[in-house]
Parts: C-alpha cells; sequence; structure tokens
C-alpha cells in the first residue's frame, strides 16, 4: 500500500509539487491563484499535473475530476478526500 | 584545436547578437526554403520543435567555444511548445547560464552547466528549454566512434530507469501485437521525407506500447554540408534528431488507432512538452536505433509518453515525458486565436 494512504496530505509538499510541475515559483502558488487565469496552465500542463499527481500519491484521477483542479486548494480538497477514502 | 562541426539538419547557426556574463542572446530567420518543410508536414510547414533545441544548442555551442570551452548537449530537462514557429518567423533565443561557464572544466572536475533558453516569434513565446552540458565525451581528437562490447554490457547498461524492455515478438496479456511498415507508417502519421525518421514498427499494442527501429544513414541531410576533413565528432548523429525519431514513434501509438496522416484534413501534430531527456552513447551512421515508447496517460486528444531508444542493446537516449497533442489546423493559423 502506498504509505500517503490514510495519511494527511501536505499542503505545502502539494504546493512546491505543483510550482515545479509549472516551473513557477512557490510563492505564486496561492491557495487562490488560478492556475489557467493567473499561472498559465494551459491543457497539457494540466494533464501534467494530473500525471505527477497520479505518481506521486498513488491515486488514479478519474477524467470528470480533472475539472476540479482548478487552485491548491481545489486541488488539496480533491486529492485529501481520495486520500481519505483509500 | 579547431571545433569539429556538428552535423545539422538546418545548415545555418543563429547569429548571436548579444553576449552577456552569463547569457548570450542569438537570432536566426525560419528560412521558407527549410528542406524538412515539404516533410514536416505536406500542406502545413510547422518547424520542427527539436529543431528550436538544435538552434538552441547551435547558439550555446558557439556562444561557449567563443569563451574557450567545448561542451555537448548532456540533457534536456525540460521544453515547453507553447505556440507553433511558421516559415518565415524570425527567432529570437535568449540563453541564461546557470552557472559560471567555468563549471566545464579543463580545470578541476568538470561538471554541467545548466542554461535556461526562452523561445520567441513576433507572435510571443514559442518556447522554453531548460538544457543541460557537459564536457565533451570524445576529447581526443580522432578517437573513434565507441564500438559496443558485448562482455560489459550489462555492467554498461546499469540500473535502466523507464519502461519495460518488451520482447518484440512475444505477445502480451495486454492485447494483441500489431506491425507496420514504412508504407503503413505513412497511413498513421504526417511526418515525410526528409522527415519522417521512424523505419519500421515492430510491436504495437494500441492504447500501450510500441517498439520501432530507425537505420542511421551517412545519406541523411544533416551530412551533407560537411567539408571534406570532417572528423568523427563530425559523423555523430544530431541529438535533437534521436528525439524527434523516438517522438515519431511515440505519435505513431499515441494516434494508432485514429491514424492522421494528412494534416490538411485532420488534425496537426505538435510537440506540448519534452521532459528529462538524456543522452547516452552517441549515434553513428550504420547504427540501427530501436525506440521503446509506452503510454503514460492519455485523455482526449492529449497523450503523455515516456521511454528510450537503444542502439545494439545499450541505452542512447532516455525520454522521461513527451506530452502530444492533436490540435485542429484552423486553431493554429496565425491571426486566429489559438486553440
Amino acid at each position: 500500500m502506498p504509505e500517503e494512504t490514510g495519511t494527511t496530505l501536505d499542503k505545502e509538499a502539494l504546493r512546491a509539487l505543483i510550482a515545479e510541475v509549472l516551473d513557477v515559483d512557490v510563492a505564486d502558488v496561492t491557495d487562490d491563484a488560478h492556475f489557467t487565469r493567473d499561472l498559465g496552465v494551459d491543457s497539457l500542463m494540466a494533464l501534467e499535473i494530473t500525471v505527477r499527481l497520479e505518481q506521486e500519491f498513488s491515486v488514479k484521477l478519474a477524467e470528470e475530476e480533472l475539472t476540479q483542479l482548478t487552485t491548491l486548494k481545489e486541488t488539496y480538497a480533491l486529492l485529501d478526500g481520495k486520500l481519505r477514502a483509500a | 584545436m579547431p571545433l569539429s562541426p556538428a552535423p545539422s539538419l538546418l545548415g545555418l547557426t543563429p547569429r548571436p547578437v548579444a553576449r552577456t556574463e552569463d547569457g548570450v542572446t542569438a537570432r536566426a530567420v525560419v528560412d521558407p526554403a527549410f528542406e524538412a518543410f515539404p516533410g514536416h508536414y505536406p500542406g502545413f510547414p510547422v518547424f520542427p520543435g527539436v529543431c528550436l533545441v538544435e538552434y538552441a544548442d547551435q547558439a550555446v555551442l558557439a556562444d561557449l567555444a567563443g569563451r574557450g570551452h567545448r561542451a555537448e548537449l548532456a540533457a534536456v530537462d525540460r521544453c515547453r511548445f507553447r505556440e507553433p514557429v511558421l516559415p518565415g518567423d524570425e527567432l529570437t533565443f535568449r540563453a541564461g547560464y546557470g552557472q559560471d561557464v567555468g563549471v566545464l572544466g579543463p580545470a578541476g572536475a568538470p561538471g554541467e552547466l545548466r542554461v535556461d533558453v526562452t523561445v520567441e516569434t513576433a507572435r510571443g513565446r514559442a518556447a522554453e528549454l531548460r538544457l543541460r552540458y557537459r564536457p565533451p565525451s570524445d576529447t581526443a581528437p580522432g578517437t573513434p566512434p565507441p564500438e559496443p562490447e558485448p562482455g560489459r554490457a550489462a555492467a554498461d547498461r546499469g540500473p535502466a530507469p523507464g519502461p519495460r524492455t518488451p520482447d518484440p515478438g512475444r505477445p502480451e496479456a495486454d492485447g494483441p501485437v500489431e506491425r507496420a511498415d514504412t508504407a503503413a507508417i505513412t497511413r498513421i502519421i504526417p511526418h515525410r521525407y526528409p522527415m519522417l525518421l521512424v523505419d519500421r514498427v515492430t510491436a504495437a499494442v494500441p492504447g500501450s506500447r510500441l517498439t520501432a527501429v530507425k537505420a542511421v544513414t551517412v545519406a541523411e541531410p544533416p551530412y551533407r554540408r560537411l567539408p571534406p576533413d570532417a572528423g568523427p565528432d563530425a559523423f555523430r548523429y544530431p541529438r535533437p534528431l534521436l528525439v524527434e525519431s523516438w517522438a515519431q514513434a511515440a505519435v505513431l501509438l499515441a494516434v494508432w488507432d485514429t491514424p492522421n496522416p494528412d494534416v490538411t484534413t485532420g488534425k496537426v501534430e505538435l510537440a506540448g512538452a519534452v521532459d528529462r531527456v538524456v543522452f547516452h552513447r552517441p549515434v553513428h551512421p550504420g547504427d540501427v536505433l530501436e525506440h521503446h515508447v509506452e503510454v503514460v496517460r492519455a485523455v482526449a486528444d492529449t497523450t503523455i509518453l515516456a521511454g528510450r531508444t537503444l542502439v545494439n542493446g545499450l541505452p542512447a537516449v532516455e525520454v522521461g515525458h513527451f506530452i502530444v497533442a492533436l490540435r485542429p489546423l484552423d486553431s493554429l493559423v496565425p491571426g486566429t486565436p489559438a486553440g
């Protein structure tokens, strides 16, 4: 079993991961910065975020869930919910 | 010691226009007569993304040479291709060095130099590249290309990251194995001579994995302009073309079940990103590239793939992630909003 399962998701680690994928400063990834409008995320980068999240946290995101990946706050909520349910 | 001319598909070098302590700016115009355009793609010429890497590479190598350093491209850590580059575009490359170029030696333990490059056209940002350089591996002039040593192969290979290497002929549980000869390849992807860089698909499990081969020959366009006294280094196959050849195998897998052989009637295959490309052994004429590709994830018209290229069973290139997207032709014509 993945070691993250059932544990609390570290929001700052998630912030750092997203900043790394997007190649932006961690400070730019505020809780409410909109990935598309504020951080220039296009559909390709959204898919990259998805793949990295799936690899890092050993979860599977359904296609309809990808539309929820809009901000760090929303991403955290989605991921945290999935990890707690696991 | 004079530098060996690097084989190039482009035939021209970006013109440096400004040099600072930690970088260089260079310009180049995309020649509408560029020989790759008829094959990339027929009816809708798009400058191949890897050619931006090659231009950037040339600009950096020329600048480093001017500073007294020989180097070679060790890795492409990251490429983001924002917008397609078209015939006639004037390109501005801004390269910034992550460390003092002295890290490349010759004194002390030579290290790697990180270079961040932005590429702009008159329409705006076209690409961002992060390249890594190391001192050249063939430092002695006149050293012949290294021959593979079968007895050392296993030790040489080390732990191989990336996808497994399935036996091309062995059917696996994940689906029937298909194949494609060159004619069949041209019914799946739009690339054509001289930019069709896959000869044969030896095994494909649609939606999952693919192996393909390409034979490298000295009759290919990159070798056309070599001077008569060119040394062994000049016959290295250009690294950006290694990536392009692997990427074409990746596109074959991405569109295998929805062939897109003509961009003028369908969609245009565009590289969106290439990450964590590492170059190992140099490739020379006579080598056969064996590409291994796996699908990492596919959503709608976007696919992420990964894999590597072997020569004689030894790694030549590893590709961490390659993202290919199919975009409608009308979203790419300048003057209309990009899709």
